[in-house]
């Protein structure tokens, strides 16, 4: 079975690395890691991921900017992107459908079932 | 020259007192001159004799009870003006005249006195006993109405109260949104990190137990970041123009799985035709999904929660209804009420001070942050309306909301 790729950006290296031992070990995914907003687009133009988990606050980038640079990008603007945030709460993505100014949103801290099915529900076909 | 002052003056000059035709004067103070001076002053001012009665009044006193002079005189005072202290009638030997005339050199105490108009005063009275022709005791006694004065400084303290409390909440509301950034990204590798141990922890079920707990922890903690953020300003209010039923109704809809789960009948008494209100329709569902788990969190399976709305004009004088500027309502205004009612066990009144305090909570750990009731406080401020939590005489809880109806007295 071909593993599909899942970018893993946040500014906390312990969530990402989570992240990584969380989805690996399904035997689904390869996770790549990526600390570092600026990084972010070139990480993402070598790896090729099937979709993005996006932090929002980071101390260099701004989740926001990092989503119209992959939006705007040839090589990465097809790739589907989950916003992945301590910024708003559970209650506030139940009211907004599970969304962010149009973009699939979690909130954090997030549950493992919850990260499958909405990563299962917007992989790049 | 104030009253105790003016009486200070006259026993000082009454060793030099002699007897002139109008009885003992004081040296070149008639009794005459003394009425002249009495009753330029704005004081009310009246004697009386050794039985009480008037002798002598000046035209302040006679304004101030809406009588004429003539009336006045050898009326008694408990006649003239039933004086109240602490909202209760004052018993007659506790009048400042009889004090007096029962020996007291000297009163000064604040009464109220509702005028046959209905508009209640606040007085301070002052007075001195003395025995002005050594023939018995006269009572001499002022009245200062402070009313205006006692308004103003309630008004201050209510403002003063008010601002202290947005001061505490913006600070609370700031520091809220700051803290639930910081707190949710640990939590959040801790959530990864216990469900990564649940998946892969085959062995004993203590173990998957104690993995159990910490997802519980991780989830409460998560909650009381959620009750902390609903107390930030920064989250301006939407104010729409809604009906409160279709709102109750949502609101209950959204609670009816824990509902079914205590197999609670649930009685709705939806008064029609109600006038709108404004409301931020999101907060004030909260506002009832908080006070609906209340009162199924509180009584046994089977229980009982009533919801009930309706309208009504206030007629009453009560906690949030009066005439001052700080009252949230105001007598005679037209209100949209919805009450909850439940069967539960109802709230110890040792806690009845400190349901609204965040934080306080009886409920066991999993159910409760302390903080449903403050919020839904905060929620409730914030929309000019009112809520009252009071114990029912048959038992139960009922809840009380009162909201503006638009295009009512502001």
């Amino acid at each position: 079975m071909v593993k599909r790729k899942i970018l893993a950006v946040d500014d906390e290296p312990s969530f990402t690395r989570m992240l990584k031992r969380n989805l690996e070990r399904t035997g689904a995914y390869e996770v790549e890691e990526e600390n570092l907003g600026t990084r972010c687009l070139s990480t993402a133009r070598r790896f090729h991921p099937d979709l993005i988990l996006l932090d929002i606050i980071m101390p260099d980038v701004e989740g926001h900017f990092l989503l119209s640079q992959f939006k705007t990008d040839q090589t990465t603007r097809s790739i589907p992107i989950v916003f992945l945030t301590a910024t708003l709460t559970k209650e506030e993505m139940r009211k907004n459908k599970g969304a962010l100014e149009g973009v699939p949103a979690l909130a954090k801290p997030v549950d493992m079932r919850l990260l499958l099915s909405c990563i299962e529900k917007y992989l790049k076909k | 020259m104030d009253l105790k002052k003016f009486v200070g003056h006259l026993n000082e000059e009454r060793a030099a007192m002699r007897v002139g035709k109008e009885g003992i004067e004081p040296n070149g103070l008639s009794l005459e001159n003394m009425k002249g001076a009495l009753s330029s002053l704005v004081e009310s001012i009246v004697w009386t004799d050794q039985e009480g009665k008037i002798q002598w009044s000046n035209d302040p006193f006679d304004c101030l009870v809406e009588q004429k002079h003539k009336k006045v005189l050898g009326s008694k005072l408990i006649d003239l003006m039933p004086l109240m202290q602490n909202g209760h009638k004052l018993p007659s030997r506790l009048y400042p005249v009889n004090l007096l005339l029962d020996g007291e050199h000297q009163v000064r105490e604040l009464y109220q006195w509702q005028k046959p108009s209905g508009k209640l005063l606040d007085l301070e009275v002052s007075g001195v006993q003395m025995d002005w022709n050594r023939s018995g005791k006269n009572a001499f006694v002022s009245f200062h109405d402070i009313t205006e004065q006692k308004h103003t400084e309630e008004e201050l303290r209510e403002a003063q109260l008010q601002l202290i409390q947005a001061v505490k909440m913006e600070s609370v509301g700031g520091l809220a949104a700051g803290i639930a950034h910081e707190v949710k990204n640990p939590l959040a590798v801790l959530q990864m990190g216990v469900d990564y141990l649940a998946n892969s922890a085959n062995g004993t079920g203590e173990i998957q137990a104690v993995l159990r707990d910490m997802k519980q922890a991780i989830v409460r903690a998560d909650n009381v970041i959620k009750g902390l953020l609903d107390f930030s300003v920064s989250r301006k209010l939407e104010f729409v123009l809604s009906d409160l039923n279709p709102l109750v109704n949502r609101s209950l809809n959204l609670v009816k799985h824990e509902l079914h789960k205590k197999q609670m009948t649930v009685v709705t008494d939806l008064a029609e035709d109600l006038p709108k209100i404004c409301v931020d329709r999101n907060k004030m569902e909260q506002v009832f999904v908080n006070l609906y788990m209340n009162a199924i969190q509180a009584v046994l399976k089977g229980g009982t929660m009533r919801v009930k709305t309706y309208q009504k004009r206030l007629v009453k004088i009560g906690k949030v209804v009066g005439r001052r500027k700080t009252d949230i309502f105001k007598v005679g205004e037209k209100v949209v009420v919805a009450e909850i009612e439940d069967t539960g066990v109802g709230i110890p009144e040792a806690n009845m001070d400190r349901i609204f305090d965040p934080f306080f909570t009886t409920k066991p750990l999993e159910q409760g942050t302390g903080l449903g009731l403050a919020v839904t406080e905060k929620i409730v401020q914030m929309h000019k309306a009112s809520i009252d939590i009071e114990n029912k005489p048959e038992g139960g809880v009922r809840v009380t909301l009162m909201f503006k109806v638009k295009g009512e007295n502001g």
